[in-house]
């Protein structure tokens, strides 16, 4: 479609209304722009109503713990990543907002695409991102009384739910994640290998 | 009576009646019509599924489909339990009437399978919840591995006794080759006692004394029904 | 129809009713909590999470190549196409650092559309064969089964599996097409193509199936847009998106997909983009998958002896790659039978994921259901929820 944008005339567009707004690049040169947590709204609006961006649609949206993240400095954050694209002019955008993970608040999209209803309600239950102003901001794959947010870096899985153990009887595996309740590892009395699960 | 007129093979008086206990006529029964419940959470479902179609076609051994547990004599446990479902698997096989059976199918129910070690939310193995007949390895089981498992639940159903055993647990298998001496529902050792959570007092052969049936079996979900 | 009645002009007693997670029509461990109010649906909010089974923890945890069949059982009705996203996706992020590029051999492209096609065919079996039983005709479902099973069959030849498969790997393909299995495959579609005369006939242009769908729910285009419907759901309401032909991965740019979209096909009392379109729209797919696996067929180069070979191979080497991914991101998308597919994958440059996100057509899907089940009869849940054709592990993941 000639009306696509490339990635420089979308970021250029949204900079000249959100000077907060930053264009940046992952590590392999894939494109994204960092946006404010305060802005979101705002930048939301515009890239769905103007014109000629035209965002439609918002294919996917997720996020992940940046507490393991090799980087320098290491970050604290919860990057949550908006994944957009324009039925319209046929052409992709891709924000994201760096949430704090202790207080990891981010503001709801929901009123400017729909669907982030739920993909915001996923975010929130599996890495405890709250969206403030969500109209319904309640778990949706773990039960409501569930403990902890499963994919934030330092899960601890748990040893049992409503009363029934989570391992068989006697069932042990070497390497496994950590349950609570795990005796803590031995401070490295035999220097046991390198588990080959990453999740310590 | 039959007229004694008509003379053809098998119609003599001698050739129509047969002899047998009523035990064992129930049990052929229910031997040949199990009807299952049509409950299927993952993969194994599909698998289930496709032994209901054409060509595997598991009505010709009196299986049917039910969708409500009030008329099924089987569960068959396709698919992965999760600990969010778990509790309505309890509520299901207490749904269903007595005599019930249960057949695991599948890697997930039986274990875990695949997501025993790295998954916080699956229920390593559904006998934790309910106690299970027949497991069937695989991941998943092929229609093939499916039937089998039935024909040896047939085996189990064959040697259930309603009269002879009346006040005895009917689940017992004289003889047989049963994973669970006592029929852990009834009188509510099935289920995390509370002493030991998550541990299952399923003991082999039929030492304890049987106390009759005290209320409701083991409550054991505790969560929103 | 249903739409005219709406839910403030009744002031009746509600009454509430739970749907699942045990239900025959809701094709797994889906639950919907039901107000009703009479016979219309005052409300109806969906339940989730009975398989969360955590797929995309698991994918922190495994190797790369270990998660391939996980992704079998993200989407087990289509394995291939879930295989296929995932694997499209890692090579994408190898691709993105020229030291770690792979080059997957094209006669590996030719049967991951072969078997992608073959398995969207048995999907969308499924799919429409389950709506129609859903709505109380049972034989279409039957010979929709009877049909997977010649396609279990095939794959079973070539993967030794018939549901999860694990047979797209990273930079390739598992096993080279067994022998003769281009005549099995061309025998198949040739029966296939007669067999859905007979399905059409037999439930297509059944008067009553047509009648119960017809008008029911229809979905505008804004709204499928906005509340992130994909595939043959958001095609049904008409929008012409596919992503395979607008966003091309693999040699799908080589094969000039057509696709279709719902136009009110139900006629008189139908409406573009409800439960009828949807059908229909999966069906006119099946067709075009007979088409495209023809066409790679076609296209398919003669194997060779090194497996790999640029043209004639069917797995290019990746051990060394996956050690060290290049570290950053990548989001990827594909075309799966129940919609988008898109993978978002986060390296840190080892050789386990970072963090493996899934986006399926199914979970969007059901974002909308609350607002579709407003105002409609309560039979006719069982139809919204056949049209979409969900898959519960998908939602749940
Ligand atoms: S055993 Fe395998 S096929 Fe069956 S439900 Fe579990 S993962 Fe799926």
């Amino acid at each position: 479609m000639s009306t696509a944008l490339a990635f420089a005339a979308i970021a250029e567009q949204v900079k000249s209304a959100h000077p907060s707004v930053e264009a940046r690049e992952s590590d392999n040169r894939q494109p994204w722009l960092l946006v404010p947590a305060a802005d979101l709204p705002a930048v939301a609006r515009l890239l769905r109503d103007a014109p000629a961006l035209r965002f439609d649609s918002l294919a996917d949206l997720t996020g992940w713990d940046l507490a393991k993240f090799p980087a320098t400095p290491p970050s604290t954050d919860i990057a949550v990543a908006y994944y957009l694209h324009s039925l319209a002019h046929r052409h992709h955008l891709t924000l994201k907002v760096m949430a704090p993970r202790d207080a990891a608040q981010v503001p709801s999209v929901s009123g400017v695409w729909a669907v982030a209803n739920y993909f915001e309600r996923e975010v929130y239950d599996l890495l405890g991102v709250a969206f403030t102003g969500h109209p319904n901001l309640k778990r949706i794959m773990c039960p409501d009384d569930w403990i902890g947010h499963p994919l934030r870096k330092d899960y601890v899985y748990p040893q049992a739910y409503n009363g029934i153990a989570h391992l068989r009887d006697g069932q042990h595996f070497e390497d496994a994640p950590p349950r609570v309740g795990d005796p803590p590892p031995a401070p490295a009395a035999a220097a046991p290998a390198k588990p080959p699960v990453k999740s310590a | 009576m039959v007229d004694p007129g008509i003379a053809r093979p098998g119609n003599d008086p001698d050739e129509q009646v047969l002899v047998t206990t009523v035990d064992e006529f129930l049990a052929w029964g229910k031997e040949n019509s199990l009807f299952y419940l049509l409950f299927a959470t993952a993969c194994c479902g599909i698998e289930l599924m496709q032994t209901g179609g054409p060509r595997y076609d598991v009505d010709r051994l009196g299986m049917i489909p039910r969708a409500t547990p009030r008329q099924a004599d089987l569960m068959i446990v396709a698919g992965t339990i999760t600990h969010k479902m778990a509790s309505r698997v309890r509520t299901l096989w207490e749904q269903m009437t007595e005599p019930r059976w249960v057949v695991s199918m599948g890697s997930c129910a039986n274990s875990g399978g695949p997501f025993s070690k790295w998954s916080y939310s699956v229920l390593n193995g559904v006998d934790k919840y309910i106690p299970v007949d027949v497991y069937i390895p695989g991941c998943p089981p092929r229609p093939e591995a499916l039937i089998d498992g039935v024909m040896a639940l047939r085996e189990r159903v064959r040697k259930y006794r309603t009269l002879g055993m009346r006040d005895r647990d009917p689940h017992v298998v004289q003889g047989g080759d049963c994973a669970f001496g006592s029929h852990p529902g009834r009188d509510g050792a099935c289920g995390p006692s509370s002493a030991a959570p998550g541990a299952l007092a399923m003991s082999r052969g039929d030492e304890s004394p049987r106390t009759p049936q005290s209320g409701k079996p083991a409550q054991v979900n505790g969560g929103p029904a | 129809m249903s739409t005219d009645v709406t839910v403030e002009t009744l002031g009746g007693e509600r009454m509430k009713l739970n749907m699942g997670p045990h239900h025959p029509a809701t094709h797994g461990v889906l639950r919907l909590m039901v107000e009703t109010d009479g016979e219309i649906v005052a409300k109806a909010v969906p339940d989730h999470g009975f398989l969360h089974r955590s797929i995309e923890k698991i994918g922190e945890c495994v190797e790369w190549p270990m998660f391939v069949p996980y992704t079998d059982r993200i989407d087990y009705v289509c394995a291939m196409n879930a295989n296929l996203a995932y694997c499209v996706a890692v090579e994408k992020l190898l691709n993105t650092d020229p030291a770690t590029a792979v080059q997957v051999p094209l006669r590996a492209e030719c049967i991951r559309i072969i078997v992608a096609e073959l398995n969207r065919i048995s999907s969308h079996l499924v799919a429409v064969g389950a709506m129609s039983m859903d709505l109380g005709a049972y034989t279409p479902f039957l010979h929709g089964i009877a049909q997977r099973e010649t396609v279990n069959d095939i794959f079973e030849k070539l993967c030794g599996q018939r549901l999860t498969y694990n047979f797209v790997t990273i930079g390739g393909v598992a096993f080279d097409l067994h022998k003769g299995a281009e005549a099995e495959i061309t025998a198949f579609l040739d029966a296939f193509e007669k067999e859905m005369i007979r399905f059409n006939k037999l439930i297509t242009a059944n008067t009553i199936f047509r009648d119960r769908c017809a008008g029911v729910a229809a979905i505008s285009a804004a709204d499928a847009v906005a509340y992130g419907l994909v595939g043959p759901n958001l095609r049904g309401s008409g929008v012409d998106w596919d992503i395979r032909r607008d966003e091309p991965y693999g040699i799908y740019d080589r094969l000039a997909v057509r696709v279709p979209v719902g136009q009110g096909f139900a006629g008189r009392n139908g409406r573009v983009g409800d439960c009828y379109d949807r059908f229909v729209v999966r069906l006119l797919e099946i067709n075009e998958s007979v088409r495209l696996v023809r066409e790679a067929l076609k296209m398919l180069p003669a194997p060779v002896e090194k497996k790999t070979d640029a043209t004639g191979g069917y797995q290019a080497d990746v051990a060394k790659q996956l050690r060290k991914p290049p570290k950053g991101e990548v989001r990827v998308r594909t075309e799966a039978p129940r919609g988008e597919m898109g993978y978002v994958i986060v390296s840190d440059g080892s050789k386990t994921p970072y963090r493996v996100r899934c986006r399926t057509g199914s979970f969007t899907a059901c974002s909308i259901f609350q607002k579709l089940m407003r105002g409609i009869f309560m039979a006719d849940i069982v139809t919204v929820i056949g049209s979409f054709d969900i898959v519960v592990p998908e939602i749940d993941r």
